[in-house]
């Protein structure tokens, strides 16, 4: 369903913060702040969890200028069982506060809905983004921290990060939302929970092409499409299915993958980053940056994510995945 | 990378098949150089064991083997063979063949013992050995 | 795009999974770990009064031991990603699945938390170990009271 925003909501302002293992991405100099310790000196992994999502939105309202009371709403998500970690931090930002679940998505749908608040003048200011912490969803989707299994190479590794964004009124010298489009549930059968990326370029393609149908557009229009985390053997597969459909080679230079660059060639993490820090950090840090400085002019942000829990797999059930898009433009 | 590795693969594998490994019968007695022979003897005929060795002390008689390398399954039915053969020659003795490699161990450092009582108190505490289960 | 397409253009694209060198290095890990494991024995059989019925349970509580050291230093997991079954399959696969657990449950508390979940991974190696010897001893009874096989 594709979405377009009349009066263009912009993003005021931007932060990103990561842990220390994130210290080798490609794109840590970007990030506002790298802490030391992956739990924030705090005693468990998922307390450290909600400590980074206070720091990430404490930074978005400190270049603003603004406090925690000039925001009108809180809007994040994590892949923790119920989403405790966004519920701490939403206690004590004392903010008006939606939860969403889009897994890794989030980073995206979060977004949608705060412009969509903004359009529908309800919001002045609201705070949208996602964030994962590594220790405590390795223990909440796979197997404890210090198991010795041995993953796959397509399997990937979910980043500690978070990435938030301040959505506003439009402002020219900010990147404005123009239009977004939210993906549907889909599902072709793969039950592989190590290779997700096969699992969600589906859902990215039915979201891509949605976006352009109904805009109009093609990838030429654009200066980059950028997926969450499709991972390298994910990206590589969405790319087979736009070539299949016509999309020539040049083209599909545009369509790039966070989680496939988030670190680098490094083989200790297999096919890539992912977890919806992984698109959130490096969306409201990196990408609009580029905007900001004139680099990009318009950009398709296409978040994906794998609608699973461990019981569904364990159940024998496959991976249901979606993604959400918006499209960003700098004046 | 992979051919190195299958270079050093093959030795790995037969590493497990030297043959011609010598038998070397070294046993020590502290009476009767007759009994000497005769155990050498029972010993040498038997394929499946490349070493043993025999303690004569008082009126025990310990016999240690080791069993030829991938005979270990056959330790059970060789040490009882052993048993019967040096039971009906030693009627006389209490008699305990072990293919147990403590056994073996302690039995080659007690053959070059003087001492006929610390033999005697360690051939006691072997037979004890033997019989614990855990 | 029809489901077995997309699947055959999936199949394509994916990295084919290098079984022959997994199956190489489980071996040599494998093997490794059960060389350290004899060395342990000899060790037991010659310093201390071990035969070799009743060696194995030093040599095991020292294997496990080791295998704590290595999960506790978040070494193992490093060996893991290398061998794959060749550490997870020797009994110091079995510790460190019940050490990671342990490890990771802490936070929990230690009744409900590393009590409720140690054996997370490991329960079906007890459950299924313990289940399937009480069938292969009923088997065997039954075979001695036919006469077939002695104790």
């Amino acid at each position: 369903m594709v979405i377009e925003f009349k009066s263009k909501p912009s993003i005021l302002a931007n932060g990103a913060v990561a842990g220390p293992l994130e210290k080798k991405s490609v794109f840590y100099s970007y990030f506002d702040s790298v802490i030391e310790d992956e739990r924030w000196n705090e005693k468990t992994n998922e307390q450290g969890h909600a400590t980074m999502i206070l720091e990430a939105c404490d930074i978005v309202m400190k270049k603003a200028n603004i406090k925690n009371l000039d925001v009108d709403f809180f809007l994040s998500g994590d892949l923790v069982n119920q989403m405790t970690p966004s519920n701490f931090a939403a206690r004590e930002l004392a903010i008006s506060f939606i939860g969403l679940f889009s897994a890794c998505a989030t980073s995206v749908s979060s977004v949608i809905i705060a412009s969509l608040l903004t359009e529908l003048g309800a919001s002045q200011l609201a705070i949208a983004g996602a964030a994962s912490q590594h220790n405590a969803i390795e223990r909440q989707f796979r197997y404890p921290i210090e198991y010795g299994g041995k993953k796959p190479a397509t399997a990937q590794w979910t980043v500690t990060a978070a990435g938030y964004a301040l959505v506003g009124k439009h402002n020219p010298e900010y990147p404005s939302v123009v239009a977004a489009t939210v993906g549907k549930v889909v599902d072709v059968g793969d039950t592989n929970p190590f290779h997700m990326g096969g699992a969600m370029a589906p859902a990215a393609y039915d979201t891509i092409n949605a976006h352009l149908t109904k805009r109009n557009q093609k990838f030429q229009d654009y200066d980059l499409i950028m997926t969450g985390d499709l991972g390298k053997v994910g990206l590589k597969i969405l790319k087979a299915m736009f070539a299949q459909n016509g999309v020539k080679p040049e083209e599909l230079q545009l369509l790039r993958d966070a989680g496939a660059e988030f670190y680098g060639e490094d083989q200790a993490f297999l096919a890539g980053a992912s977890g919806a820090g992984c698109s959130a950090a490096v969306y409201f840090s990196y990408i609009i940056q580029q905007l900001k400085s004139g680099r990009f002019k318009r950009v398709l942000l296409c978040a994906t994510g794998a609608l699973l829990s461990p019981l569904s797999f364990q159940q024998g059930e496959s991976i249901p995945c979606t993604a959400h898009a918006i499209e960003l433009t700098m004046e | 990378m992979k051919k190195i590795t299958y270079f050093f693969f093959v030795p790995f594998l037969l590493a497990g098949c030297s043959g011609n490994e010598k038998t070397i019968e070294v046993y020590d007695a502290f009476e009767g150089a007759e009994k000497r022979v005769e155990v050498r003897e029972v010993l040498d005929r038997n394929d499946d064991i490349y070493s043993g060795t025999a303690i004569f002390v008082d009126n025990e008689l310990l016999v240690a083997v080791q069993a030829k390398p991938w005979l270990d399954y056959k330790k059970e039915k060789i040490e009882k063979e052993l048993t019967k053969q040096f039971e009906e020659q030693f009627s006389d003795l209490n008699v305990l063949v072990s293919a147990d490699y403590k056994l073996y161990w302690e039995a080659n450092k007690l053959k070059n013992e003087k001492d006929q009582k610390r033999v005697a108190d360690g051939v006691e505490k072997l037979k004890g050995l033997v019989k614990e289960e855990t | 795009m029809e489901q077995e397409q997309y699947k055959n253009l999936e199949q394509q694209v994916t990295p084919p999974t290098p079984y022959f060198m997994n199956a190489l290095k489980a071996f040599l890990v494998g093997g490794i770990i059960c060389t350290i494991g004899h060395a342990i024995t000899y060790f037991y059989i010659i310093f201390f009064d071990f035969t070799e019925k009743t060696v194995g349970n030093p040599t095991v509580s020292t294997m496990i031991f080791l295998s704590m050291l290595l999960t506790g230093f978040g070494l193992y997991k490093k060996l893991g990603q290398y061998a794959g079954a060749g550490s997870a399959v020797p009994v110091t696969g079995f510790g460190n699945a019940v050490i990671s657990a342990a490890i990771e449950h802490r936070t929990e508390g230690v009744v409900l938390g590393v009590g409720g979940n140690i054996f997370k991974l490991a329960g079906s190696v007890i459950l299924f170990g313990v289940a399937s010897a009480f069938f292969v001893a009923l088997i065997k009874l039954i075979l001695v009271s036919i006469g077939v096989v002695q104790w």
